[in-house]
């Protein structure tokens, strides 16, 4: 082989500045440093928000993050767990969108029947002196929740589901007050007089409303078991299912005006959940993550510096490179009897005759 | 978790929380011997609560042809197979409950022993309605007179439980037991519909609606209730089975409150499967023609000494049973006392008025089959 060690030195001292160049303008993404810190990449421009296969999500680094089986207050899931998620956070200006990946190779996104449960997934937000509070917050201590769940994102994107999808052979003549025919859709055939009969419906509760705006809800909680919903909806997202597994988006802004928010900044916390609705997950009964912590990037870089940063290295490294190639010239025969204990290998004899 | 007193079981108990009785507690006495299963109850209450989306297949009242009627599916056959064979101690003077309630056999990580009905347990309201407890085919049930099978009518909405299954199993707090009446309900707003209550409840009385998609119940028609007016099932009994009041601990009975005087004094009517553990507050008058074995499963060790009780009234005896038992949907008010006066039972409201006055023996008045005023034949003279 005629390569020199030298010349591999620079190639490669090459490769991993334009690399590094890269990273710092977000075109490639980076490995994990630490197991409970999720690293975020900055995005000069609009988040995927909805596109969990965007390719911006390469430029941060995926987060393996373990889950276990909730177990501190009952009831609690019997079945086995989802044993891990891969979190990657971009953030914008004013934004921040995590992509969940995890594997489930069912796709649970009905709750009409008995026994249809939902997939979901949740990020608990919480200042980095809640580390005590990873059971949902705690009296007084109240944390911001957003949880995507796949029946809702259903609903948005097929319509209302309803007795008519689960039960297709269904049929009623009538519903007091509702309009039009069977099967009588929600929300059409039933003015508010029609509504007193769907009780959940009448008093507000999100998870009947048939006319859902997000996929995520935005909640807020002190302690397991008192989750509620928020009145100030800030938090949107989409999930795809692959056929083996989940990539959800959830985005929400760095800072609101909502006091029920957790600011997303430094020192921030994050826990993650995830229910898998074909082991009748629901409630307490979840996969919970132990807290991890974000790194946000400096929102506050302009990022034509890092551009510029990225181009000076780009730069540097040709005027080390190309320089070098253009020296090189076809080598010599070697003197065979020439002991390489001498010391200098066939590169530096080229630089020597250079 | 904490100890709480079932005077149903005759000892302590352990709970999700702390015990917490009402003010004052919602009742209902059944007298299974009365029901003819005509299902005007379940109609009644169909027709007023369940009527909407999502709720086709609720029956938050049902009635039941036992042995074989269930609904869901099983109901009760499923809970006493979880539960296994239990003992009572009844060589005192009061029967104490010697095995494990479903809060006290909880399986690790549960809070409630329970199961999760399917959309078929729900499909088949009443699955075994006046079915013959035997093929037909066999000589010994095709018919004879009496008959050799045995069944009966068994009314239920919910409990309203002193400790519910419900209320100790939803994580979110989402279910309720108020102080005033001690109905319990599934608030609206906060049930996300996990279904908790749904499995932990042995007598599945919560439902999940399949459109709100969060979980209801019996609501004791509280609103009719707060007005001193029984709820629509007991109002429209056909039978007049229903008897609606408050009922007292052991130790405050009033033996002038007909729930009272029925359930403490006479101890006629019986709790459905007290077991279980959850001093459930619909109380039943055990039915006189089944197996005695069967009913003490069902209501448990006093279940023989009330069919007694119920054999002595019906023989004659008993004026003041009879005439409690009388006042059944004898008037759409709540009763909150009844008298015994001369050969009328009396029946007093929540105000302390009389509302009702019942003959404990109907006047017989035969009346001439030819009308001369109306010049008309009678059919009916009687």
């Amino acid at each position: 082989m005629d390569v020199s060690t030298r010349k591999v030195v620079v190639v490669v001292m090459a490769i991993a500045m334009v690399l590094t160049a890269g990273q710092l303008v977000g075109v490639f993404g980076t490995t994990a440093q630490a197991q409970d810190v999720l690293a975020g990449a900055y995005v000069d421009g609009t988040l995927p928000v909805t596109e969990p296969s965007s390719s911006l999500w390469s430029r941060a680094t995926a987060l393996e993050i373990a889950l276990s089986a909730q177990a501190v207050v009952a009831p609690i899931r019997a079945g086995p767990f989802v044993p891990a998620l891969r979190v990657r956070l971009l953030t914008n200006l004013t934004h921040a969108a995590f992509l969940i990946e995890w594997d489930d190779a069912t796709k649970d996104n009905r709750t009409t029947r008995d026994v249809e449960f939902r997939d979901a997934v949740a990020i608990l937000y919480g200042p980095g002196d809640a580390t005590r509070y990873v059971c949902m917050g705690g009296p007084g201590k109240a944390l911001q929740v957003t949880q995507w769940k796949a029946d809702w994102q259903a609903d948005l994107e097929e319509g209302f589901r309803d007795l008519e999808h689960a039960y297709p052979n269904f049929w009623v003549d009538m519903y007091p007050y509702a309009i039009g025919g069977p099967p009588y859709r929600l929300p059409d055939a039933f003015p508010a007089e029609a509504r007193v009969y769907l009780p959940g419906w009448q008093v507000g509760n999100p998870f009947s409303d048939p006319l859902k705006v997000t996929a995520v809800e935005d909640a807020v909680a002190e302690g397991f078991g008192t989750l509620a919903t928020q009145a100030s909806q800030d938090a949107i997202g989409r999930g795809v299912h692959s056929g083996t597994g989940w990539a959800v988006v959830i985005a929400r802004p760095l800072v609101s005006e909502d006091p029920e928010d957790v600011i997303l900044g430094v020192g921030t916390i994050l826990a993650f959940a995830v229910w898998d609705g074909s082991s009748r997950d629901v409630g307490s009964r979840k996969s919970v993550s132990s807290w991890v912590d974000v790194q946000l990037p400096n929102p506050t870089a302009p990022p034509f510096l890092l551009v510029g940063l990225a181009l000076v290295i780009v730069l540097v490294v040709f005027s080390m490179v190309v320089p070098m190639l253009r020296r090189r010239r076809p080598q010599p025969p070697k003197e065979r009897t020439r002991d390489a204990s001498e010391g200098d290998s066939p590169e530096s004899s080229n630089r020597r005759e250079g | 978790m904490p100890d709480v007193k079932n005077w149903q079981l005759g000892r302590m108990m352990k709970y999700e929380y702390e015990e917490s009785r009402p003010d004052r507690q919602v009742a209902a006495v059944f007298d299974i011997n009365k029901c003819i299963g005509c299902q005007t109850c379940t109609l009644a209450c169909k027709t007023t609560w369940t009527s909407g989306k999502g709720q086709e297949y609720m029956l938050w009242n049902s009635v039941e042809t036992k042995p074989w009627g269930s609904y869901p599916l099983g109901w009760d056959a499923r809970i006493l197979d979880l539960s296994g064979k239990q003992t009572w101690d009844t060589s005192g003077a009061t029967p104490v409950y010697r095995g494990k309630t479903i809060f006290e056999a909880a399986p690790d990580g549960e809070r409630v022993l329970g199961w999760q009905p399917e959309d078929q347990d729900w499909a088949n309201p009443n699955r075994g309605e006046d079915e013959t407890s035997g093929a037909l085919t066999e000589d010994k049930y095709h018919m004879k007179i009496p008959h050799q099978v045995w069944q009966f009518y068994l009314a239920r909405i919910c409990n309203h439980c002193t400790y519910p299954g419900c209320l100790a199993s939803c994580p979110r707090k989402a279910i309720y037991k108020r102080k005033e009446d001690g109905v319990v309900l599934i608030d609206q707003q906060r049930c996300r519909g996990y279904r908790e209550c749904v499995k932990a409840c042995p007598y599945k009385r919560p439902m999940y609606n399949h459109t709100t998609r969060v979980s209801e119940k019996c609501i004791f028609c509280y609103p009719a209730m707060e007005k001193g007016i029984i709820p629509r099932c007991m109002r429209n009994c056909i039978g007049k089975i229903r008897i609606v009041g408050y009922v007292s601990t052991p130790e405050n009975a009033d033996p002038e409150n007909p729930i009272d005087y029925l359930v403490h004094v006479k101890k006629l009517a019986l709790p459905m499967y007290p077991h279980l553990g959850l001093e459930p507050n619909v109380y039943y008058v055990p039915p006189i023609n089944v197996p005695r074995q069967f009913n003490r499963q069902m209501f448990g060790p006093l279940a023989d000494a009330a069919v007694d009780t119920y054999t002595r009234m019906r023989q004659g005896g008993e004026p003041e049973l009879r005439a409690v038992l009388l006042l059944s949907v004898s008037t759409p008010k709540l009763l909150r006392k009844f008298r015994l006066d001369g050969d009328e039972a009396v029946g007093y409201d929540i105000l302390g008025q009389e509302v009702v006055r019942v003959p404990l023996k109907e006047p017989e008045i035969v009346r001439p089959e030819y009308d001369a005023a109306l010049q008309v034949y009678r059919h009916n003279i009687t």
